[in-house]
């Protein structure tokens, strides 16, 4: 099978990769930016598959070469991605026992997991040093692979300095050398990396092509795909994220939050007031975001329910409609309330006044 | 898979192959060996890589069914080494390697031989032959002036000038140089120039022995190919073109000093006790009838040897040394007596074998260091 076809919504860029394949006008360089999780990282991958793969429906996955790939075993594939400072040799080796582990469990997340976030223990960056390892093994001429591959992801992390040590190789790279970089923030970029690549452009997944792959390729419920779909903004990652999580906390606990509001019950409040000290600084603000989504719901309840998120919540969204049925003339002062609260959370405001700030504002709207 | 083979016949080469066995690196496969056993040749086809170098050993032995396997080398070794001395077996199934003593027994899973990389075919017909002698001394002779700097890959290298009519070896790390020509005819029809990294090379420094006598050459655009006796070693050559060191080699140094190689070695190695670990500097002394050295170290005291037997003629000179460097050389500078040439103390010292009668010369260069 075509690994190809595994990607959804980007047809654009798929569109150009194919021509690019099919004409074998294999260019330099080529950045592959977008929002983050769309799949630009599993598209790079696939596209220096295709580029070498030994059969005939490019990429196969299936053939040696591909095999390779997909276990970062391939002696022509050198993939950088940030890390904290692994002090890498140019021989490609890690000599901190440390570091060459968190190397290798980074690489394993890839290979099972692609969507996870990995932690690194320190502060991560495309080092220096990563990038002179590269300079220095595509010295040598390619071991097997008719191209061989650079795969830099996130080169938005890269400093200044570093990316001035890449930008000969980038510029000229190596007789069959490829350099793929992806970014989500291209606007980081030095103008002279920029400048020197072909760009594949990204688009934000839609709801549809999230709620197809959760449930042909993962096998999620149709309702629960329909949410998470939904709940994910068009970032794939972010999908498979809440997934595995199963009902993310914070989402439960928005939706315990909103039936004290109806409730208007301030002794339950107090006890969930409690709950915000054994929490994470970043668990109030994705409460508040499911707040915002709930919201939209609730303005949207009447007219367009195809636009709910919370749709396995509808009795919910349904008693609030009707204490305010008027919402969809106010809502954006609602929602820019809720913005507001997040820009205090990041200023550093106290986070038990914010959310007692947000009950009595939404008890006196739902009452 | 299955074979057998004794184990003194197989561990010299694991040795040997575990050289070149990188370390903690990033692409685990690279920490395995390839073991290949052919049926039709009866031999075993061991490679061990780190994409700059690749090593395939060619071993007879006694293969009752041919396949490959990709096994963990610094296991392979270890297993090995402790192995009774007798004959070994190893059956490969299901992802595991079964090594067998008549007493002992080990189960090792294996990687995938597949993920190993792929090793190019060789044909070493237009091959050049090399006296593995004569080549050895070159290599030792030179490997100790590359530079380590990984700025700079061209000075981690060797040079090799093939002549029609002369051969030649050069290293620099711009401290010192250390040159070496044969003057014999060799068999290549055009001057060709490459630069080899030093580990390929110390690898064949290390397998040349007595008993075998060439070294068969293959220069390709981008890598070079050496096979001597069971192995066969590819390295891939530094890309650029060698700075003209001859620039820096002073032609006016006429002072000479004509010293015991032995006698100054042993002087050196008495006063570089004190000298500091930042510079390494010893200081010498030279006029027509005194030669001192010593070393000052403002922490610790001071060192000073006198060296009675010694020529000079030239100048009155002071001048200093990193002593490590100084030992490097005079340690490969063959003949009883040490020939320096020297000019004024802020420049460049030259340093000679002394009558020297082979068909091959040396030349040495060293960068003072500064007086104070």
């Amino acid at each position: 099978m075509n690994l190809f076809n595994k990607i959804r919504g980007q047809h654009r860029a798929l569109e150009m990769l194919h021509s690019v394949i099919d004409n074998n006008k294999i260019g330099g360089s080529y950045l592959f930016y977008g929002p983050e999780g769309v799949g630009k990282y599993t598209t790079a991958l696939y596209f220096a598959m295709a580029i070498n793969c030994l059969e005939e429906d490019k990429p196969c996955g299936t053939c040696y070469s591909c095999k390779k790939f997909l276990s970062f075993s391939h002696p022509d594939f050198i993939y950088l991605f940030p890390t904290p400072n692994m002090k890498f040799q140019l021989d490609g080796s890690i000599k901190e026992e440390k570091f060459l582990k968190e190397y290798e469990s980074f690489l394993a997340s890839r290979r099972q997991t692609p969507w996870n976030t990995y932690t690194f223990s320190q502060k991560t960056e495309l080092r220096v040093d990563a990038v002179r390892m590269l300079i220095h093994r595509i010295s040598f001429s390619p071991n097997e692979a008719k191209y061989r591959i650079c795969l830099l992801e996130a080169v938005d992390l890269m400093n200044r300095t570093t990316a001035n040590a890449f930008l000969k190789t980038l510029e000229e790279p190596p007789p069959n050398t490829i350099m793929l970089l992806t970014s989500s923030r291209p606007d980081f970029l030095l103008p002279t990396i920029l400048s020197r690549c072909r760009k594949v452009p990204f688009l934000p997944l839609s709801v549809i092509d999230i709620q197809n792959e959760l449930l042909e390729e993962h096998g999620v419920e149709a309702m629960q795909a329909r949410v998470f779909a939904r709940l994910a903004s068009g970032n794939m990652e972010k999908a498979l994220q809440l997934l595995e999580s199963g009902n993310t906390e914070s989402r439960a606990d928005a939706n315990e939050l909103k039936e004290l509001i109806v409730a208007h019950d301030d002794l339950g409040f107090m006890d969930f007031l409690g709950k915000l000290r054994q929490k994470p600084p970043s668990w109030l603000y994705e409460v508040i975001i499911h707040l915002q989504i709930s919201l939209a719901d609730i303005a949207f309840f009447e007219h367009n329910q195809e636009y709910l998120v919370n749709i396995d919540r509808t009795h919910l969204i349904e008693m609030m409609y009707h204490k305010y049925p008027n919402i969809d003339e106010n809502i954006w002062e609602e929602i820019r309330f809720l913005e507001d609260c997040q820009k205090k959370l990041k200023g550093n405001v106290n986070s038990q006044l914010i959310l007692i700030e947000i009950y009595n504002r939404f008890c006196e709207l739902f009452c | 898979m299955k074979f057998s083979i004794e184990k003194k016949d197989l561990l010299p080469f694991i040795q040997h192959l575990n050289n070149i066995i990188p370390s903690k690196n990033t692409m685990p496969i690279l920490t395995n060996y390839l073991i290949k056993a052919d049926e039709n040749e009866n031999q075993l086809i061991i490679t061990a890589t780190d994409l700059e170098i690749t090593v395939i050993a060619t071993i007879k032995a006694n293969i009752m069914l041919g396949g490959k396997v990709a096994v963990s080398a610094r296991k392979l070794m270890e297993i090995l080494t402790r192995m009774p001395d007798e004959v070994i077996n190893f059956i490969y199934q299901e992802d595991e390697l079964l090594i067998t003593s008549i007493s002992a027994k080990f189960d090792l899973l294996c990687a995938e031989a597949n993920q190993f990389p792929m090793v190019p075919d060789v044909d070493l017909a237009d091959s050049v032959a090399f006296n593995a002698g004569l080549f050895r001394k070159m290599i030792s002779s030179t490997s100790f002036a590359v530079s380590t700097e990984i700025n700079r890959p061209i000075f981690t290298g060797i040079n090799w000038t093939l002549d029609p009519e002369f051969q030649m070896m050069a290293a620099t790390d711009g401290k010192k140089i250390a040159e070496f020509t044969h003057h014999k005819p060799t068999h290549v029809t055009e001057r060709i120039d490459c630069i080899i990294p030093t580990k390929g090379l110390n690898f064949l420094d290390k397998v040349i022995t007595e008993n075998f006598d060439t070294v068969n050459v293959l220069i390709e655009p981008n890598r070079v190919i050496f096979s001597y006796d069971s192995y066969l070693l590819m390295t891939h050559v530094i890309e650029g073109r060698y700075p003209d060191y001859n620039k820096a080699i002073p032609k006016n140094n006429n002072s000479i000093l004509i010293v015991d190689k032995e006698h100054l070695k042993q002087a050196i190695g008495r006063v570089s006790l004190l000298a500091t670990e930042d510079t390494y500097k010893i200081h010498l002394s030279i006029s027509n009838n005194s030669f001192i050295i010593d070393c000052v170290n403002r922490e610790e005291g001071e060192a000073r040897e006198k060296i009675t037997e010694f020529t000079y003629d030239g100048k009155d000179i002071e001048i200093a040394f990193n002593y490590k460097f100084l030992l490097a050389i005079i340690n490969v500078i063959e003949t009883p007596r040490v020939e320096f040439k020297l000019g004024a103390s802020n420049e460049a010292a030259l340093l000679f074998n002394v009558d020297q009668e082979e068909d091959y010369s040396t030349r040495f260069l060293l960068m003072p260091l500064r007086l104070l």
